[in-house]
């Protein structure tokens, strides 16, 4: 039973470790990523977790075109309250410093982090060097006895006299939440070169960020318990409270130079402040922020058409603890889909600038649509009460999307500002590739018949135009055909009316073909004829037919289906010939008729 | 006593993991609203429906997840179908916005540009319908030009024929060119945390790593490697379990 339960307990146990796995995330991000050749690079490792772990310092990478120089490491601890949580980071960070060799583009390859036996990869970088720019007038004394006092001088060897730190709070009294700076002084009596920060000690009851870390010592007369001193500013923290009462800020301990070798190790002093806690009765929109802000908002436009997006903007400007608030939830529309926020800072430093918190909205239907003013609460430190921002109700008239509409957003620089939302349809058609359809190739296909035909009638539209005889000839079949159909139609029905049209069909047909006319006597009809170079069976065959024609208009019974069969299958035969033969074109006509002639004369000579 | 000892021990974790699986936390409620979305978008896409706002929500819950490889595979899906739809370019650039680092966009001429924008403008079924709208015009400037009596002025219907040609084999050819991208797009993207390449599909030694989210063009594949190519042009082996295709290889005909 107790190895049942041993088991099960081992088996939770592991279920909440994995739960409870905390989330490491490495970042790796350089400082400037344009560069010059006189500057450095600061390549800078970020590891953020949720409990304080001990991370040594992965070896620095090896950047083509740059020469290692030094990393330093820092940690500190990032509070942040969002909707009235407190969340805390504990967040290393290494800065490695390289010096350029040349110019150009550098990739800085993507390197191993090994965080609690598990390791991660940082993302490549790519870092741009260029020319440096000509240096300018050296103002400073390299000398190591420099005179940072300007005609004060420090005696190079006066190795005697105070030297401490003090942290100077800009506030004593601050309220929860409210960023209060707090200063590092180093007060001297000695000519101190340099001070190196080792660490913090941190406690309780506040979230910290560093405001300003001066790159030297810069020093000024100050007067401390009536006692003149020389002193430089350390560093600038910004301490965020969550906690009231008597907070103690962080130790700042370092090392102090003297005459270029000698070192001294000095912690600051030290220092409270009074934390009072927010009043209660926070507005319903009040999501931590503290401060002094000016908000408003904006949209970046009140006419669209549906399907196209738009940004609702609020700008939340002052001092404040930007870091420890975020955006309200946005007012209910029904008639849009609002996106996720997206928040974009800018700031002079962490507790003063302009906060933008973007929001894309996509109408869902047409008309005039009204978005509710947003709302934003925060503790203002000067008056000691909360203020809300109430923004105006946005009209914004929505129309049906148009041809041209379609054509928005083919110029527009493509930035966009925050996540665009679910679509959440409730029905997902399946996609239909049009150019695989039927359809698609049958309206292909009809083009391309109704091209075949009109080329046709276009081209035979053409030779009527054109060449009204070679028309004529090629439309006489059509006709004689059409005539024979009605004849032979005449026939089987034993009408009487067969010869006529057989004879006016078989007329029209040689006035089309031949050119000769339609109204002339059988006779010179044949002989007509005869000079177009028709064989003489063929004269022969037609003057019997169209003989027979005439004799069956007054012969009595000529209607017999006999005789009616008979004469149609004369005309059938006399088509088929008439079909065969293709009159000879001009030239060779001439000569057919020329070659006769000749005979002739020969003929007449031998007589 | 040790059956109690045991139920009362199993109830302590149990109620301990409740608090840590169940806490009413907002994000973890919208991190679940998106989870249950996506689920129910994944039942859709396997039934085998496939569709650009399908795509464009799976990714959308993919991103909001936390999940960048996928959210931009699915992005790219949409854009795959209609290459037009605006809202999956506009999150795909947001994510490329905040992740300079996965393949960072060309800094193009306005005129390139511009033809990119009216190429993706133009998706594969708008081609389509523009291809047939402009058969059928060239077919009536054809039928126009064959009509037209030999002693009128031909040079209108030639001028509307010579344009309508033109448009209609550059039309054709750029839907000829969109099917192909269609049915064979080679493109690949990094659904790993971070997937390291290697010189050959043999070789253990790292030439550089990659972050999730990355578009890699894949050449070939041999075993559980693929051959890539990285957007900076640099060519290397990866494995084919880091990397998922825009277009899934059942999909394609190669």
């Amino acid at each position: 039973m107790v190895k049942k339960f041993a088991c099960a307990l081992l088996i939770v146990l592991s279920l909440m470790g994995i739960l409870k796995a905390e989330s490491v995330t490495v970042n790796a991000y350089l400082k400037e990523d344009v560069i010059t050749l006189s500057d450095q690079l600061q390549l800078i490792l970020e590891i953020t977790c949720d409990k304080q772990v001990k991370v040594i310092a992965p070896p620095a990478p090896q950047i083509p075109g740059f020469s290692f120089r030094n990393v330093v490491g820092s940690t500190y601890i990032d509070y942040s309250l969002v909707n009235k949580n407190l969340f805390t980071k504990y967040i290393q960070t290494f800065t490695y410093i390289y010096i350029p060799q040349k110019t150009g583009t550098f990739t800085i390859p993507s390197f191993k982090v090994k965080v609690e036996k598990k390791e991660y990869y940082t993302p490549s970088l790519t870092v741009q060097v260029k020319e440096s720019s000509p240096p300018p007038q050296k103002q400073y004394n390299l000398s190591p006895f420099l005179n940072p006092f300007g005609d004060e001088l420090f005696n190079p060897n006066l190795i005697e006299g105070e030297v401490f730190l003090l942290c100077i709070p800009e506030t004593d009294l601050a309220y929860v939440g409210e960023p209060v700076i707090i200063s590092y002084y180093l007060y001297t009596e000695q000519a101190v070169e340099a001070f190196y920060a080792e660490s913090e000690k941190d406690f309780e009851g506040y979230g910290k960020a560093v405001f300003l870390q001066p790159s030297s010592l810069q020093y000024e007369s100050s007067v401390y318990n009536s006692k003149s001193y020389k002193r430089a500013l350390i560093k600038q923290d910004v301490i965020f409270p969550h906690k009231a009462g008597r907070l103690q800020m962080p130790i700042l301990t370092g090392q102090a130079q003297f005459l270029g070798f000698l070192n001294k190790t000095i912690s600051s002093k030290p220092c409270w402040i009074n934390v009072k806690p927010l009043p209660s009765g926070a507005p319903a929109g009040f999501t931590g922020a503290v401060g002094n802000f000016t908000v408003s908002q904006s949209v970046s436009s009140t006419k669209l058409n549906l399907g196209d997006a738009l940004t609702f903007t609020i700008n939340i400007s002052g001092r404040g603890n930007f870091s420890q608030f975020t955006a309200a939830p946005f007012p209910n529309v029904d008639k849009f889909q609002v996106s996720a926020p997206y928040i974009q800072d800018k700031l002079a430093n962490v507790i003063e600038g302009t906060r933008f918190i973007h929001y894309t909205l996509l109408p869902r239907e047409t008309g005039e649509l009204t978005i509710p003013g947003y709302t934003f609460s925060w503790f203002d430190t000067t008056s000691g009460v909360y203020k809300t921002f109430q923004g105006a109700p946005q009209e914004i008239k929505v129309h049906q999307a148009n041809v041209l509409s379609y054509f928005s957003g083919l110029l527009e620089k493509d930035k966009p500002q925050a996540l665009y939302p679910l679509l959440n349809l409730e029905y997902y058609p399946d996609f239909k590739n049009y150019s695989t359809e039927p359809w698609f190739w049958l309206i292909l296909a009809l083009c391309a018949i109704s091209l075949i035909i009109s080329s046709l009638v276009a081209r035979e539209n053409r030779l009527k135009e054109l060449e009204p005889v070679a028309y004529a000839q090629k439309t006489a079949h059509r006709i004689l055909n059409k005539y024979l159909k009605k004849a032979t139609e005449a026939a089987e029905k034993l009408s009487p009316d067969f010869y006529p049209l057989a004879e006016i069909g078989l007329m029209d047909y040689l006035a089309r073909k031949y050119g000769v006319s339609k109204s002339l006597p059988t006779p010179e009809l044949i002989d007509a004829l005869r000079t177009k170079g028709m064989p003489l069976e063929l004269l022969e065959q037609l003057e019997q037919f169209l003989l027979l024609c005439q004799k069956a208009r007054f012969m009595p019974g000529g209607a017999e289906a006999e005789k009616l069969d008979e004469a149609l299958h004369q005309l059938r035969s006399l088509v088929q010939a008439l079909s065969r033969f293709k009159p000879e074109k001009e030239s060779s006509k001439k000569n057919r008729v020329t070659l006769p002639q000749k005979d002739i004369n020969s003929k007449n000579e031998e007589q | 006593m040790k059956h109690w000892i045991f139920i009362f021990g199993l109830l302590i974790l149990t109620f301990s993991l409740s608090a840590q699986v169940l806490n009413p936390d907002s994000l973890n409620a919208e991190q679940a609203f998106y989870q249950q979305t996506l689920q129910k978008l994944e039942a859709k896409a396997a039934h085998g429906v496939k569709n650009a706002d399908l795509f464009y929500d799976m990714g959308v819950c993919h991103y909001q997840l936390g999940n960048t490889g996928k959210a931009v595979l699915y992005f790219l899906r949409a854009l795959n179908l209609n290459s037009a739809h605006k809202q999956a370019k506009q999150n795909l650039l947001y994510i490329h916005n905040l992740h300079p680092e996965l393949s960072p966009e060309p800094n193009r001429p306005f005129l390139v540009q511009l033809f990119l924008n009216i190429y993706d403008f133009f998706s594969l079924n708008r081609l389509a319908i523009t291809l047939l709208i402009l058969a059928i015009l060239l077919t009536l400037s054809l039928h126009w030009l064959m009509h037209t009596p030999s002693e009128k002025e031909r040079g209108l219907p030639i001028l509307a024929v010579v344009i309508t040609a033109i448009l209609f084999i550059a039309f054709g050819s750029m839907l000829l060119v969109k099917n192909h991208r269609y049915r064979n797009d080679s493109r690949a993207v990094v659904i790993a945390n971070v997937a390291p390449i290697y010189h050959t599909p043999e070789s253990n030694n790292v030439l550089q790593t990659i972050p999730e989210g990355s578009v890699v063009v894949v050449i070939k594949t041999q075993g559980k490697k693929a051959q890539i190519i990285l957007p900076d042009g640099t060519q290397g082996w990866v494995d084919s379990n880091s990397i998922e295709r825009v277009v899934p290889v059942s999909n394609t005909k190669e």
